[in-house]
């Protein structure tokens, strides 16, 4: 490949990339305005459990973050791994159980549309996560439960990360 | 917890050094690429006639910019980095737009005093 091949496939790679980035994020715009309000919602719910609303707080706070786009891929397969582990052993989720039922069911699209949106913050990691989705629905696994797995396991991991443990300092 | 505020303190230095180093790659990326392209841009444009101008013109375009693989390799990381910055600021106006939104929201229960 001549010098010049390598610099118009990367111009224009990179050219596909910009309009791609570009349109993801004017297409997602209205739909994390939609998300905030379902979200400032959720928060004004006098009965929502504790935890369940700093986990909300959370994902409006990390809405625009990269680098959990990034996480929620790369933990992707760990999710799909204890997927399957809780589906052999029969044990159903009960991290909602605390939850008033007639919240339930929004906290639950909340989170999905959260891991959604969060990934599409970069094309590239949207990309790689619907393939390791095809993937996995193709082999009939657990996708559904996988999701709910990515939101449990990225949050333990990130309110265990330096980045969180420095804002934990700088709120102290 | 000492420890732990060391780790921190090490994060935010990782997360400033990254920054650093994406920055000066692009400014030496650019530096590299007209270094290298412009001794092909001269030699071109010296032997171009007028009727084929235009082509030669884009020929001393390749030149300029394929002065070797590296300076090709430069110049793509250097667009790449541009590239970024430009959905990067797209991006900051739909953040500050979700920002805007969530100070905007009274919450349930209080009355806005008048």
């Amino acid at each position: 490949m001549t010098d010049s091949m390598v610099l118009a496939l990367g111009l224009l790679v990179i050219g596909f990339y910009l309009i791609i980035s570009n349109r993801l994020i004017a297409l997602l715009h209205p739909l994390k305005m939609e998300f905030v309000a379902r979200g400032e919602q959720l928060l004004n719910e006098p009965d929502l459990p504790a935890d369940i609303a700093v986990d909300v707080k959370h994902s409006l706070d990390v809405a625009y973050s990269t680098s959990r786009a990034w996480l929620f891929v790369c933990l992707t397969p760990i999710a799909m791994v204890v997927a399957i582990y809780h589906q052999i052993v029969g044990r159903t989720d009960k991290s909602l159980d605390h939850v008033p039922v007639r919240l339930r069911n929004s906290v639950r699209i909340f989170g999905g549309v959260s891991v959604l949106l969060t990934i599409a913050n970069s094309p590239l990691a949207l990309c790689l996560f619907f393939i390791q989705i095809f993937a996995y629905a193709v082999l009939f696994l657990p996708v559904g439960t996988a999701v709910r797995e990515l939101m449990r396991i990225g949050t333990v991991v990130e309110y265990s990360s330096p980045s969180a443990l420095l804002h934990h300092y700088r709120s102290v | 917890m000492r420890f732990k505020k060391i780790i921190a303190i090490a994060w935010q230095i990782i997360k400033l050094l990254w920054k650093a180093t994406w920055g000066l790659l692009g400014f030496v990326g650019l530096l590299v690429t007209l270094d290298s392209g412009w001794d092909g841009f001269s030699k071109d444009v010296r032997h171009s006639s007028f009727v084929n101008f235009l082509m030669h013109v884009w020929q001393a375009l390749i030149a300029l910019f394929t002065g070797d693989l590296i300076g090709c390799i430069t110049l793509l990381v250097s667009v790449a980095i541009l590239t970024h910055l430009l959905v990067e600021k797209a991006r900051q106006r739909s953040k500050t737009e979700f920002q805007s939104q969530r100070k905007k929201r009274v919450p349930k229960g209080k009355v806005k005093k008048k």
